[in-house]
């Protein structure tokens, strides 16, 4: 084969040979009345999205491409909380810049109330008079409840993004991206007061005001032959509200066993600005080296806040008035992907991590909440991670589109503040691929995988009275298979039938206490037909099972500690089955496209406690009482009739149905209301709720 | 007669200004093409037969000339499917590249002839390259049916789902990602086309990198830290989505005495009676109820139990 003769450039001056007449000019908008009707939580059905009922401007799409310049513009679900507006240019070859706006809701709940009102700057107060008739108990809690105020507890955040590439010559790209992400409104949080840690929380509509600023910038040069590229990547956060300060409707003043106020400390602005390059080399034999590296440092260094709100508490000194917190991040990945006979695929991959925790020491006298100064001191434990993974990797094509693949990888980890110093872990896989055929796709995968940690730290244990044959599961040693197969077999060309199953165990065969087996197991089966052009239909079913076991002990110091009468553990099992169905007839009818899809998960989970025959931990008339089952579906359909009047106008209807039913023990309106249950908690009213919401969008489409 | 007598000259490529180099945007032999010994033919010649192809490619991105990375600016159709001359003297049988029937390695080096920066730099030895997948599984060029990215599938979502079955139902939980909704795709978290970081996550080099990208609240570092959440977010939580708040892998206080089994109460069976108690050890969100900052904490005095 010749390589192509170079063309002549064309003459200085010249004007390019080129058609620059538009390509493409096509856009559509749609516009019409939603109608809504949810009964049940709304907030939930509309916890991502704005499906109010009203008029609704969405899905525009305009773009137009000449030879020399591209546009395109996007706007959805315009004036609604969802909002999204998009808009992007390209001088083709030359540069493309490309911006968006977008807002993210986030809906908790729309039923919430609250005895505290919203003072501004992070500041949450309750009816001076409500304190103090509840501290002279002349009103209750429960009767001063009556006089919550409702909030939507809701939460939104506004994305705006700017993305520029300039092709500065043929191999050379310089990049730029901004992104400011801010984020405003309320947060679920709750907190404790009063005199132990348990004793009186309760929920609250945290206000939150913050931003993320993230810019990106580097430039880029790459060829046939390889690759290069540095840059910066660097990202702020700041919080505008640091603290929040809340009262304790049951105090009006301190008293050194109970605050009249609380104040919690919220997320600390912070950044981490990284230098990163990347290069890639194209070698003989249809081999590639690459290597990715990136240095980078995470700051945070806030101003520590007062050790209590409470001023009938000493307040201990505090060791620093900031945090001078600080980690440097280094990654590097390098790779070698080769090719080196028809048959043959080689790959090798090292990946080493380093999170190297720079915070200082710091140490203090512990005051839980702001109800007490809890005597002795706390240390801080700065956690710095080192990980060196190494992924070797084989195939080999048994024929044109099958492939056998063996591969091993060793991830060598070494962590501080950590049971296990060290952590290594053996992962073997083989792979069974045939991909690219006409009538059969298959992939199986089966991986056993060993970890083992040493330097064990039984220290760490002691000092917070854990069980000394306690294994945190991210670390203990583990024992892991996995299986996994998927086959899609097409008889015909309008017939698709596909199988999937998965296995996969861990065993943490040397944990005492704690999770010592996991498993999941799923398979599932689906049928996509096209029997002719217009006609299009699918279904699908799969089933997934997750058990798990764990381990406790149920025990105060002394004796019980080492009892193992006082054993307990949980099997837990959570069940799921999905079906999924759709069924499109395009243009069956004349002018007329039907698309309609329907899905069920349907899901419940159980936690059942066992107990030693021997056990101790319920004597006399207690027992031990089950927890019932938890249960989740989520039913949705959806109909979509749209009728061309014109090429280029239609009309159409959609119906969407969704029905939510839950049940869930511990956030269900049994147990969650009234919202104040005794003086253990004051819940704000967040809870699982059931709905059932219909939507239906009249729309005009208009195509141009 | 063979169709190479047909009226169609063979077109030079496009002027685009700088004159096209053999750099990226001319493709590069695949060992065994049909095409070995071949010569270049021009866009006219393959349009005498594949008329819709032409077409269709024409409103692509490949067709943009001004780009002198684009085929358009090289040697067009031949830029992917190789040099046509063999399979014009065939009368069109046979001797030419066809990314859907070639070899998945050799359709994906076609393609990263090109596609070899950012977006596609670490493709070779990713995950989808390790199971022998090619671009040609999830992009068409000629027949795409996506608005963007010339996927296969109408929508990204439904192009994952393919293989990703367990992923993408699990976007049906009570607590998820807002994929569902429109506000996220899978592409916002991975990068197909292979990554620097595990899982073929986007952004960072660690799984936390990628999650406190958005979530930058959750950064740190923390004067105090809680070991999972330094360690990694999958710890607790199932990113695809799940039944437990807050997409936890396991309802709490059960998840979280999966690693607390210390004295006292983390070791407390908080059984149905305690839950008819109302005890706000299990009741509403359960342990957060109290440890409220259980990703950090920058509290002075009571941030070790992650109270404040």
């Amino acid at each position: 084969q010749q390589p192509p003769p170079p063309p002549s450039p064309p003459p200085a001056g010249a004007t390019p040979q080129v058609d620059l007449g538009v390509v493409r000019q096509q856009g559509r908008v749609d516009a019409g009345f939603r109608a809504s009707s949810v009964a049940g939580d709304q907030a939930r059905f509309n916890r991502f999205q704005d499906l109010r009922e009203g008029p609704f401007l969405s899905g525009i799409r305009a773009e137009r491409e000449t030879k020399r310049w591209f546009f395109l513009g996007e706007a959805h679900n315009v004036g609604y909380r969802d909002q999204r507006f998009m808009g992007a240019a390209e001088s083709i070859g030359r540069f493309k810049v490309r911006f968006e706006w977008d807002q993210i809701p986030l809906f908790i709940s729309g039923d919430t109330r609250s005895l505290q009102q919203d003072l501004g700057n992070g500041v949450l107060g309750v009816d001076d008079g409500i304190q103090q008739a509840i501290q002279a108990r002349t009103l209750t809690l429960a009767d001063a409840m009556a006089s919550a105020v409702p909030f939507d507890m809701r939460s939104r955040r506004h994305v705006a993004a700017f993305d520029m590439t300039y092709m500065a010559a043929r191999d050379v790209d310089l990049r730029l991206r901004v992104k400011s992400t801010g984020r405003a409104g309320r947060h679920l949080q709750s907190f404790a007061l009063a005199n132990s840690p348990g004793g009186f929380t309760q929920e609250l509509g945290i206000p939150i005001d913050d931003r993320t600023t993230d810019v990106r910038m580097g430039v880029e040069w790459a060829n046939a032959r390889g690759l290069l590229s540095a840059g910066i990547d660097a990202s702020w956060f700041t919080n505008h509200i640091p603290t929040v300060q809340f009262d304790n409707p049951q105090r009006f003043t301190d008293i050194s066993a109970g605050a009249s106020k609380g104040l919690a400390v919220m997320w600390p602005s912070n950044s981490l600005v990284s230098l990163v390059a990347a290069g890639a080399y194209k070698l003989p034999a249809r081999t590639r080296a690459t290597a990715n590296i990136s240095i980078g440092r995470a700051t945070q260094n806030e101003p520590l806040a007062a050790p209590t709100s409470n001023t009938a508490l000493v307040a201990p000194t505090l060791m620093r008035g900031t945090a001078e917190a600080a980690a440097d991040v280094v990654s590097m990945v390098y790779g070698l992907n080769s090719r080196p006979a028809e048959r043959l695929w080689l790959n090798a991959r090292y990946r080493y991590y380093d999170y190297a925790n720079k915070t200082q020491h710091y140490e203090a006298t512990r005051v839980i909440g702001d109800w007490t100064v809890a005597g002795g001191t706390a240390e801080n434990e700065p956690l710095s991670v080192r990980r060196h993974t190494l992924d070797l990797d084989s195939s080999f094509s048994a024929s044109r589109f099958a492939v056998l693949g063996a591969g091993y990888t060793r991830e060598a980890a070494a962590r501080s503040f950590r049971i296990f110093e060290d952590t290594t872990e053996d992962i073997f896989r083989v792979t069974a691929d045939s991909t690219g055929n006409a009538f059969v796709t298959a992939r199986l995968k089966y991986e056993i995988a060993d970890r083992k940690g040493s330097g064990f730290d039984g220290h760490l244990l002691e000092e917070v009275s854990e069980q000394p044959d306690m294994r945190h599961f991210d670390v203990a040693n583990r024992r892991r298979t996995r299986a996994t197969g998927s086959v899609t077999v097409t008889p015909v060309a309008w017939i698709n039938l596909s199988g999937s199953i998965a296995d996969g165990r861990d065993d943490y065969a040397d944990t005492g206490f704690g999770l010592r087996d996991n498993r999941n197991r799923s398979y599932g089966i689906g049928v996509d037909l096209m029997p002719m052009d217009t006609v299009m239909m699918g279904l699908s079913y799969l089933r997934e099972k997750y058990t798990a076991n764990q381990y406790s002990r149920t025990s105060n110091p002394g004796a019980q500690f080492l009892d193992p009468n006082r054993d307990w553990w949980i099997d837990s099992t959570d069940r799921v089955e999905t079906v999924v169905a759709s069924l499109d007839l395009l243009r069956m009818f004349p002018n007329t496209d039907i698309r309609l899809a329907y899905d069920v998960s349907d899901g419940d989970a159980t936690y059942v406690y066992g107990l030693r025959p021997t056990q101790t931990v319920f004597t006399g008339a207690a027992s031990l009482q089950q927890l019932p089952r938890l249960s989740n579906r989520l039913t949705g359909g959806r109909a979509d009739v749209q009728y061309f009047l014109r090429q280029d106008v239609a009309v159409g209807v959609v119906y969407r149905f969704e029905d939510y039913a839950v049940r869930d023990f511990a956030l269900d309106a049994d147990t969650v209301t009234p919202l104040a249950a005794g003086t253990s908690t004051i819940y704000t009213g967040y809870m699982y709720r059931p709905y059932t919401a219909h939507t239906a969008w009249l729309r005009l489409t208009y195509l141009w | 007669a063979p169709r190479a007598a047909a009226d169609a000259a063979p077109a030079a490529p496009v002027q685009a200004g700088a004159p096209p180099v053999q750099a990226a945007g001319t493709l590069e032999p695949q060992a065994g093409s049909a095409t070995s010994g071949a010569d270049y033919v021009g866009e006219a010649m393959c349009a005498t037969c594949h008329e819709d192809e032409t077409k269709s490619n024409s409103t692509t991105k490949h067709a943009r000339a001004l780009n002198p990375r684009t085929p358009a600016a090289n040697q067009t159709c031949e830029s992917c499917h190789g040099p046509g001359s063999k399979h014009v003297e065939a009368d069109g049988d046979g001797f030419i590249d066809n990314p859907r029937t070639m070899k998945p390695r050799d359709a994906s080096a076609t393609c990263t002839t090109c596609h070899n920066r950012t977006e596609h730099n670490q493709w070779a030895g990713g995950k989808h390259d390790s199971r022998n997948i090619s671009c040609v599984t999830c992009h068409s060029q000629h027949s795409p049916k996506s608005e963007h990215a010339q996927l296969k599938e109408a929508t990204q979502l439904e192009t994952c789902a393919q293989c990703h079955k367990p992923q993408v139902a699990k976007l049906h939980r009570t607590s998820h990602m807002p994929v569902r909704e429109g506000k996220m795709e899978c592409s916002s978290c991975h990068n197909p086309h292979g990554t620097q970081n595990v899982k073929m996550l986007r952004e960072g080099s660690s799984i936390n990198e990628s999650c406190t990208s958005c979530h930058t609240e959750k950064r740190g570092p923390f004067l105090w830290e809680h070991a999972p959440n330094r360690e990694s977010c999958i710890t607790c939580h199932d990113p695809h989505g799940s039944n437990n708040e807050r997409m936890l892998v396991a309802k709490a206080p059960m998840l979280c005495q999966r690693c607390h089994t210390h004295s006292r109460h983390p070791a407390t069976i908080y059984d149905n009676t305690q839950l008819l108690n109302r005890s706000n050890r299990i009741a509403g969100r359960s342990c957060v109820n109290c440890h409220a900052q259980i990703h950090g904490s920058n509290h002075p005095t009571s941030g070790k139990a992650f109270i404040r």
